[in-house]
């Protein structure tokens, strides 16, 4: 009757299995070789090391093989070139403001020539991580890594692009009269008054606000109050006051139609300019979009109100 | 050519002492310090430039596999006495620290 062999002796030989399957199928002699060391070793725990040892060279080889193969570089080089060119041209298309008669602009956090790249290179990514899980799941594992590979292509390009293109778009200011566009909400600051009120200032804003919709939409006011905030160019932040802001109730704002309403903050005489801004980072893949002020490293977007 | 990193040089040292006689692949590890996962892709290497020829040997005993042998080709002898010449292996190296130490 044959023994069987020791625990680590036969996690032993499901590693050098493994590493059988891992190395390249040119390398496959080397994994008989390695296997048949095996039995020529006494020690239990000698034997587990070989193993591991044999699976790290059947990776080492792997990866040799890939890097070896110019043609992934290539393929690599042109996505980074085509999302590059396909961001460069979302970014532009999301920053560039809309003039309406008067010249007055319209800013937007993104467009949605910006989100659609995003939109469709994310897809082709998850499909392909998700093909790469169930290739691992069946054992499948040159199926697995091809579609790991091609998921990394998609994604890695992307992220460097987008993080090169965020680091090196300068931040939208909206000035006083211009106009600036989160989502379908549209906010426009067209006069501020400016009260002392004891040691500090308060400000009161007259806005206007529409909708970037074909359809009616109702504004949650409770929602707005809470929304913004006011930061200073010392980096200070101040909330609205909520008695005085949005004072009107919840409104309905139809296309095409703005409802006047004001926002007031107290801030300290030493704040020389302020910005309103949004507390909401926005749902996490519109920090993944091309082009959109929310995007990952990208300097967020000031209102000026001062 | 393959380079010349003190794992090279240890290997290259160790076949080169009986350089006509075959290695197995554990006996190299254990000889030169080496893990086998540092070893078999230099092996592979050698190999691929020629170096190193190998050839499956019966086993001794009946019930185990073949195993795979390797021993340098005339160009490998060539290459390591010049490694050798050029450079002192790292087995070389430590067998005179732990000497010393």
């Amino acid at each position: 009757m044959t023994k069987r062999p020791s625990l680590p002796r036969r996690i032993a030989l499901v590693l050098l299995e493994h590493a059988a399957r891992v190395l390249p199928s040119a390398r496959r002699t080397w994994a008989t070789a390695m296997r048949n060391e095996l039995p020529q070793i006494e020690n239990d725990r000698e034997a587990l090391a070989w193993a591991g040892g044999c699976l790290v060279a059947g990776y080492v080889e792997r990866a040799k093989a890939i890097a070896r193969n110019r043609q992934w570089m290539k393929i690599a080089l042109a996505a980074f070139l085509t999302i590059a060119a396909i961001g460069l041209a979302s970014w532009r298309a999301g920053q560039r403001p809309y003039l309406t008669p008067g010249n007055h602009q319209i800013f937007r956090e993104v467009s949605d020539a910006a989100a659609l790249p995003g939109l469709l290179i994310f897809v082709a990514a998850a499909v392909s991580g998700m093909v790469a899980l169930l290739a691992i799941h069946d054992r499948k594992f040159h199926q697995a890594a091809r579609a790991g590979w091609a998921c990394a292509v998609i994604i890695v390009p992307y992220l460097t692009a987008l993080t090169i293109v965020s680091l090196l778009t300068p931040g939208t200011i909206v000035n006083i009269g211009d106009s600036y566009c989160y989502d379908l909400w549209c906010l426009e600051v067209n006069r501020v008054t400016a009260t002392p009120k004891g040691h500090d200032i308060l400000y009161t804003a007259d806005v206007l606000v529409f909708v970037d919709s074909t359809h009616t939409h109702h504004l949650p006011v409770d929602q707005a109050k809470d929304f913004f905030y006011v930061l200073d160019d010392q980096g200070r932040r101040y909330p609205l006051r909520r008695e005085m802001s949005f004072v009107n109730a919840d409104v309905t704002v139809h296309p095409g139609e703005s409802v006047k309403s004001s926002l007031a903050f107290l801030a300290p005489p030493s704040a020389r300019k302020l910005y309103l801004m949004g507390n909401d980072s926005g749902p996490p893949w519109v920090r993944l979009y091309f082009g959109s002020d929310l995007s990952l490293f990208h300097r967020r977007p000031l209102l000026r109100v001062l | 050519m393959p380079n010349r990193s003190p794992q090279t040089c240890a290997l290259l040292a160790v076949m080169l002492r009986t350089p006509r006689a075959w290695h197995y692949g554990y006996e190299i590890c254990k000889n030169t310090g080496l893990s086998s996962g540092t070893l078999y892709p230099l092996l592979m290497r050698l190999s691929d430039r020629g170096l190193l020829e190998s050839h499956w040997q019966e086993p001794e005993r009946p019930g185990k596999p073949p195993r795979h042998v390797y021993r340098l080709t005339s160009e490998g002898l060539a290459f390591a006495r010049t490694t050798a010449g050029s450079e002192k292996p790292a087995a070389a190296r430590n067998t005179v620290v732990g000497a010393a130490t």
